[in-house]
């Protein structure tokens, strides 16, 4: 017998999310790389914007570590999404595949 | 013409391809935090394990993270709407600059002009000052910006730690669960004899085949359980219990609402008020409501 109806989707459906998570927090970073912020303004502006920029870097840092490390605790867990195996996986019968339909 | 060899300083200190660069940063930042939440947005609306006491700690630390996201967001919005605010003046300032300038070059070794030449550098000072009070602003704005992240980091959440512990504790409904209904089941799994269509029920049944459907469909698994002779009965005895564990008044976990107002607001009090207030949501199954039966 399986899981809990449709925990194993939902749990895959969210390390999907954080994955995807962590690669769009990583491509905002990938912008802030190398970004020079001077002589946008008055050198106190500048002092702000810079550090703005900077706190903003650490900011998506914590925010795409938090995914990062939620990927690795979903790996962990990954029993939850797989389906258990059955009697017949076990023995090496065939099994219809995840949503194929027996006609 | 450079303005601070004419004039002697410069009233309008500004490079306007670094504007273009910083608002294209800004600009993109924006672009991938609305993308993170929205993923998170699309995971947690299809009843299922999130209408359960198991799965509530998840979608609460869920929505969290998704509220980090969105003030930061939030305070990035307003640094973009100050950046462009600014592009605008600075370009109608160092034009007026650039026009004083060229007259005051003109007037150079004039020695009848002086008056005339001191009455336009005034004027360039005048701009200065309007200058550095629209620069006060942009400034103000990624203060409020550096203001947001220290209450992001200072929240010190440890969101892995936490999603674990859910985790356990999910593992164990479900080990708990399946005790529980592992003889009824396999009696009535049993009884359907039918194993190559029951296969495919379980497999819709834990959501493995569901994956891709969009949320709340559940014509895929109409279609499958019409295909399947007396899955019925198995899936009655799912509901059934499912139905006991799975209380209707937890919250549906949705992740795109985004409350408006002060970023401190967000992150203190309404952030539990906005956790909470989508709660009452109705008690679905999942892909088993109204399925089959």
């Amino acid at each position: 017998m399986e899981h809990m109806p449709l925990v194993g989707a939902e749990v895959q459906r969210l390390a999907h999310a954080f994955q995807q998570v962590s690669l769009e927090l990583a491509s905002g970073l990938t912008a802030l790389r190398d970004s020079d912020f001077t002589a946008i303004g008055t050198p106190p502006c500048d002092s702000s914007v810079g550090a703005g920029m900077r706190d903003l870097h650490s900011a998506l840092s914590a925010l795409q570590q938090s995914s990062t490390d939620c990927i690795s605790v979903m790996g962990r867990h990954g029993e939850l999404a797989e389906p258990a195996p059955t009697d017949a996986d076990q023995s090496g019968q065939g099994q219809p595949s995840s949503g194929e339909v027996e006609s | 013409m450079r303005v601070d060899l004419v004039l002697g300083f410069d009233p309008t200190p500004s490079e306007p391809q670094q504007l273009v660069v910083l608002s294209d940063v800004v600009r993109k930042v924006i672009r991938a935090l609305v993308q993170a939440r929205s993923e998170l947005g699309h995971i947690g609306c299809t009843g299922s394990v999130w209408d359960g006491p198991v799965g509530a700690p998840i979608a609460a630390l869920l929505r969290r993270y998704s509220l980090q996201m969105s003030a930061l967001e939030e305070s990035l919005v307003e640094c973009l709407q100050a950046v462009d605010s600014w592009r605008d003046g600075v370009e109608e300032r160092q034009s007026q600059v650039t026009s004083i300038v060229a007259s005051v070059a003109d007037l150079a070794g004039d020695p009848t002009a002086e008056d005339r030449r001191t009455r336009l550098i005034a004027t360039a000072r005048e701009v200065g000052v309007e200058h550095d009070r629209a620069a006060a602003d942009l400034a103000a704005a990624f203060e409020e910006l550096s203001g947001a992240v220290e209450q992001i980091v200072r929240a010190d959440d440890d969101l892995a730690g936490e999603l674990d512990r859910a985790l356990v504790a999910l593992t164990a409904a479900i080990d708990d669960w399946m005790a529980a209904e592992a003889p009824e089941l396999l009696r009535t799994a049993v009884s359907l004899g039918e194993v190559a269509g029951l296969t495919t029920v379980i497999s819709e049944l834990v959501g493995i085949a569901a994956l891709g459907r969009k949320p709340g469909d559940a014509a895929g698994v109409r279609e499958i359980i019409a295909r399947s002779p007396g899955s019925h009965r198995l899936i009655r005895a799912l509901r059934r219990q499912w139905l006991e564990v799975a209380p209707a008044t937890l919250p549906e976990a949705t992740f795109s609402s985004r409350s408006s107002g002060a970023i401190t607001d967000i992150l203190s009090g309404r952030r539990t008020q906005t956790a909470t207030s989508d709660s009452g949501a109705g008690f679905s199954v999942g892909g088993l409501k109204g399925s089959g039966e």
